[in-house]
């Protein structure tokens, strides 16, 4: 039986080869599916760590646990015992266990006497395996014994100081014993600093750095052991661990139970007073967690057209395929075979069939995954550092699951065909074929009812959705599912319409037309054979034009978003600036005013790359008085410079009714002119040329006039949400009064002010060695280009992106795969047909004009029908798909994008595709003999 | 000049060959003479494999001889241009196929009706499609579609558009093959009676020996020879 198989799959390799591409993508794409979003979720994981570690300056994947012997010293042993076996407990071993045993509060007083010696109090412990990290400034490494009654201790160069100790004196202690019950005696033997190879090889030893241990004296283990006496230790004994782990070591798969374990230790451990655990990595995983939840249910969803898309290519080539084998069945059955047998021979075929695509669709997977990870806008790539991907068992079964139902699409169509046998079949194909059955039920019609339903059901609901997403909820998969039914149930709806169309133009011309022509419309019309492929170029062409817009619209809303709240500006810093607060808050009689120390401006203007620059007041905090209303409300008041704020900000065209700059020129005709939100007019009623009182958070005052209302302006948002103690959620008006920097400067002094930079190229990097170079303390610091590749990093949008555009590919692959089958499936069967037209005498010529004629139709029309749904599916769909996207509710109003370039590259694919397609063809029909050709067309 | 009583055909030392995967050549066709006359019946005879098909798509200008030379209507057809060729097939030439050749998406009015289009029929064209049918019997079936009709019906169509633009010569390749006798006596019939009636020359190609008779030049063919002529 396999070398009949093997026969048969040799005699019909085209439409087998095209079988396999169906079910290699099939399986890849599932394999893809897991493989991808854990990869992205463990990047995911991972950015959450470090982006902590660089904001927090604190290595994140840390527990810290202390205990005393507050209540015995039998709970701290216990205590040390439990943490040496920690890593079972949590379930990931330490890259590092930091152990301080000390006692507190011990006071000493320094043996020789000294002009400034006085009595002290520190704290004497071991820190285990501190030899390994430390170099001696001064004096010597402590001894590991204990020294004629004297245990030698080493101190920080912080310590030293603080305490004011000197090197080589030797303290007695007041409080702390020896074992034979006298004074406990140390002597500082040395100084120490962290070793210079561990600030290389990046260690966390110094987790907390030399100088944070200020007040203790560090003895060897044994000294402190031995060297102090047992009631000492068993009543003052304390300890505490910092238990460090990798945090490459938290995955996807342990992140959970880790955190659980984590928060299991830190109950376990409050029950007691005398030992604690924090840790501060748990609350991190938390919010991994919901993200992580939205973004695999987004991912997931985005696949699903996807996966109709493949499902249907490989059911309408097996059918297309049995069609052709319809006839051989019937032989074979005819001659003895049992259904069983020819089902046999299916199973086989598709099983062969199944294990190549399972060996080339892993492989495949993983590359689909890194183009995935590389997208960085619909169809557009950048480098990235690779994913960390792994065959796991859930990947293996996505990629089984999605061979057995590819199997199960060849297979049970078989059962129809095998119970016919050839005087069936020959009977049954004088019968005139009417409409698909879906037509016949208007499965297009309700499909596209269904969709639209949908999209009416979903519209006014836009900001409980959003408030969905935001509490953590992904997309909505009905909305999605809708727009994907409404490109399907278009694709089909085409199948209904072009015939339609042909039929139009055929019988407008019907006098005219000449025989090639004629002979092209009937084709057209009354052949069964091109319907698949006109749906599948209308939901290629439409899902393309959809996909592009979502990652288009997801983008450039979120780009948009980042630029305006970053004010357009590509970097805003606010310095910290010195005053003299004291001096005002000792100055009883009130009289000195509040000061402020301007930092050097003019050091900004040197920073290479340096577009343009500018000052800005913003003041979050300021308050305006309404006139007549007694009532002061709080206010954000920006001071600007005009000429410089519209060179350095920027704020997108149609925002405003007029151009940014003609505010900005409003304003700049008076000195005491003002900008207001629009909410002034529309809340509080005031008018142009209306003044106002507002005043700083330092209580200055000033008085300003109404030259414009604005509703946008860069930085502002109109409203923002607040959550209220009960939870619900509350929109709060923000008011916003923008004067001249100028004038406010000349009422009130120079107050602190952020700059704004705008740089060559958007290029920011020369700002940072900058602000390292000046060693500035910063206040603000917003770098828009940063955010915008964080942006584009995020997984979420990265994921989307690259899913949209692994979508469209697929559906592109399959069309030219479709595309093919059909025209040679059309040239087999219609090769008969060529060979009569070449004998009655028409010329090559005429028949390439009556497949152009063909093409034109099925092709061309099947193409605008999908621009245009994918058009109308994207204004429709899109608004509603984009809100899984908003990270926070946005100032701005949404705008669908859809690029001209998006639709004309996709075209030109198209295009490509088709063309290869046909000159494939073109050669193959050639070729053709027509003396061959009327043989070959005899069935 | 040409008269009357020149046969519309004459094929001298044709021979086709067919190259064999070990570089050798295999002649299908070993050097034939054959005259049709005008306005007659002519019959190649020969087993499957003779040479016959060969032979008729090289003389309906379908294909080229490896050697010899054919004159149609005192035309050469083998030094013709692959354009002329074509018009002469879309023209002068109709054919009737061994299996049924019908253009499947098209009904048997239809396919009548595009054999007149394609050969730029003057006259009325509904009027000239139904005519045929007629002559073939087949009036009553113009709107079936080849589907729907059975093998000898099918094949009747394929005359009736054959005949339709008046060819001077149609080519009928064992257009009786698939057929039992009564429809293929029928078919024979209605070749001689066109003939007559109409002027038509025929060339048809059959294995069937009961026909031999009916022929008014019969070639009979075995090997790429012609081994007897009547």
């Amino acid at each position: 039986m396999l070398r009949f198989v093997w026969q048969k799959i040799r005699n019909k390799k085209w439409l087998i080869a095209s079988l396999l591409i169906g079910n290699i993508l099939l399986v890849a794409i599932a394999a893809a599916s897991p493989m991808y979003t854990k990869a992205a979720l463990q990047r995911m994981l991972t950015r959450t760590m470090s982006d902590a570690a660089g904001e927090t300056n604190r290595y994140p994947t840390t527990a810290y646990i202390y205990s005393s012997s507050m209540a015995g010293h039998e709970g701290l042993e216990a205590d040390v015992e439990k943490v040496s076996n920690l890593g079972q407990e949590l379930g990931v071993e330490p890259m590092l266990l930091l152990q301080n045993r000390f006692i507190s509060n011990v006071e000493w007083l320094p043996e020789l006497e000294r002009e400034n010696g006085k009595g002290m109090t520190s704290r004497i412990g071991t820190l285990k395996e501190m030899e390994d990290h430390i170099e001696i400034v001064s004096g010597q490494m402590y001894a590991e014994t204990v020294q004629n009654g004297v245990i030698d201790a080493i101190i920080s160069e912080k310590c030293l100081v603080e305490l004011n100790l000197m090197q080589g004196e030797i303290l007695s202690s007041q409080t702390v014993t020896a074992p034979d019950g006298s004074p406990l005696r140390v002597r500082i033997a040395g100084v120490f600093r962290a070793s210079e190879s561990d600030s290389e090889t990046g260690s966390q030893f110094w987790y907390r750095t030399p100088s944070s241990y200020n007040d203790q004296l560090f003895v060897s283990k044994t000294a402190f052991e031995t060297g102090i006496s047992n009631e000492s230790l068993q009543e003052e004994e304390r300890a505490v661990w910092y238990y460090i782990f990798d945090y490459n070591d938290l995955t996807v798969d342990n992140c959970e139970a880790v955190a659980q374990a984590s928060k299991d230790l830190t109950a376990y451990y409050r029950e007691e007073y005398y030992h604690s655990y924090t840790d501060y990595f748990s609350d991190l995983v938390d919010e991994y967690l919901v993200e992580a939840a939205k973004v695999s249910a987004t991912l997931t969803i985005l696949q699903v057209p996807i996966y109709v898309l493949l499902f249907a290519f490989i059911f309408m080539v097996s059918r297309q395929m049995l069609e052709l084998e319809a006839a051989e069945i019937a032989v074979i059955k005819s001659r003895g075979a049992s259904r069983k047998q020819i089902l046999g021979i299916y199973a086989l075929q598709s099983l062969i069939l199944a294990v190549v695509s399972l060996i080339v669709g892993i492989p495949l997977a993983m590359m689909i995954c890194q183009i995935i990870g590389s997208a960085n806008a619909f169809l557009e790539f950048v480098s990235r550092s690779s994913l960390r991907l792994e065959i796991n068992g859930q990947v293996l079964l996505y990629a089984v699951a999605a061979a057995v139902v590819s199997m199960a699409a060849m297979v049970i169509p078989v059962i129809k065909y095998s119970s016919t046998t050839i005087v069936v079949r020959k009977s049954g194909r004088a019968r005139k074929g009417g409409a698909p059955l879906w037509q016949k039920l208007f499965l297009d019609v309700i499909l596209l009812a269904v969709s639209l339903y949908g999209l009416y059901s979903f519209q006014g609901q836009e900001e409980q959705i959003t408030a969905k997403v935001q509490a953590g909820a992904g997309l909505d998969p009905l909305i999605y599912l809708a727009s994907s039914l409404f490109i399907i149930a278009c694709g089909l709806f085409a199948l209904r319409v072009i015939p339609l169309v042909v039929k139009l133009v055929y019988s407008i011309g019907k006098r005219w037309w000449s025989p090639s022509m004629y002979a092209s419309f009937l084709w057209v019309l009354r052949s069964k054979g091109g319907g698949y492929i006109m749906t599948f170029l209308v939901v290629t062409i439409a899902l393309g034009i959809f996909n592009a817009s979502t990652a288009r619209t997801v983008n450039n809303n979120e780009s948009d978003r980042i630029g305006y709240i970053d004010g357009g500006a590509d970097v805003v810093i606010l310095e910290q600036w010195t005053d003299n607060a004291d001096m005002v808050e000792d100055d009883e009689t009130g009289r000195t005013k509040l000061a402020y120390n301007e930092p050097d401006y003019n050091k900004y203007t040197t920073i290479p790359g340096l577009e343009s620059i500018t000052k800005v007041v913003c003041e979050d905090e300021a308050t305006v008085t309404m006139d007549g209303m007694r009532r002061s409300s709080t206010v954000t008041l920006m001071g600007i410079h005009t000429k410089e704020f519209g060179q350095t900000a920027s704020l997108k065209d149609g925002l405003l009714p007029e151009h940014f700059y003609d505010y900005l020129n409003v304003i700049s005709q008076r000195s005491n002119a003002i900008l207001v939100s629009s909410n002034f007019r529309d809340k509080y009623g005031y008018e142009l040329g209306q003044s106002l009182n507002y005043r700083d958070s330092d209580g200055n005052s000033a008085r300003g006039v109404i030259y414009g209302f604005v509703d946008y302006w860069p930085t502002y948002s109109a409203t923002t949400e607040v959550e209220d103690s009960d939870g619900t959620i509350r929109e709060v008006d923000n008011l916003l009064v923008i004067a001249n920097l100028s004038y406010l400067q000349a009422q009130w002094g120079v107050t602190p002010y952020q700059v704004w930079l705008k740089m060559q190229d958007g290029d920011t990097a020369p700002v940072y060695d900058f602000v390292e170079a000046y060693n500035l303390t910063l206040l603000q610091f917003r770098d828009q280009t940063a955010d915008l590749v964080n942006m584009k990093n995020d997984p979420a949008i990265q994921g989307t992106n690259g899913i949209l555009t692994v979508g469209f590919v697929v559906a592109l692959l399959l069309c030219t795969v479709g595309f093919l089958i059909y025209w040679i499936l059309a040239i087999h069967t219609r090769s008969l047909q060529f060979g009569i037209f070449r004998a009655m005498g028409m010329g090559m010529g005429e028949i390439v004009v009556m497949l152009f004629n063909e093409q034109l139709y099925v092709s061309a029309l099947s193409i605008a029908i999908g621009i245009g749904a994918g058009i109308l599916g994207s204004k429709l769909f899109v608004p509603l798909v984009q809100l899984a996207y908003v990270k926070a509710a946005t100032p701005l109003p949404l705008e669908v994008s859809l690029a001209g370039s998006d639709i004309i590259r996709l075209l030109v694919v198209v295009l490509i595709v088709m063309a290869v397609c046909m000159l494939i063809l073109g050669t193959i029909i050639r070729k053709l003999k027509i003396a061959q050709a009327l043989k070959l067309g005899e069935d | 000049m040409l008269k009357l009583e020149d046969p519309i055909l004459v094929a001298e030392g044709i021979k086709r060959g067919f190259p064999l995967p070990g570089g050798e050549t295999f002649f299908a066709l070993k050097g034939v003479d054959i005259a049709a006359p005008r306005g007659k019946l002519t019959i190649l005879k020969g087993k499957s494999g003779s040479g016959k098909t060969t032979l008729m798509n090289i003389l309906g200008a379908l294909d080229l001889p490896t050697e010899g030379t054919v004159q149609f209507d005192g035309r050469e057809l083998t030094t013709m241009s692959e354009k002329e060729r074509t018009k002469l097939r879309r023209y002068e030439i109709g054919f009737v196929f061994q299996s049924v050749a019908l253009i499947p998406i098209m009904t048997a009015f239809e396919n009548v009706d595009y054999a007149l289009r394609l050969g730029g029929y003057k006259g009325d064209r509904r009027e000239r499609a139904m005519e045929c049918l007629e002559m073939v019997g087949l009036a009553g079936r113009s709107s079936h579609m080849p589907a729907e009709m059975s093998g000898g019906e099918q094949q009747r169509v394929a005359i009736a558009r054959a005949i339709a633009h008046r060819p001077k010569l149609i080519f009928a390749d064992e257009p009786t093959g698939e057929l039992d006798t009564n429809t293929a006596i029928t078919v024979v019939k209605i070749f001689k009676d066109l003939c007559a009636s109409q002027g038509v020359s025929f060339v048809m190609t059959t294995h069937d020996t009961g026909f031999m008779e009916i022929g008014d030049a019969v070639y009979e063919l075995e090997g790429g020879e012609v081994i007897s002529e009547h």
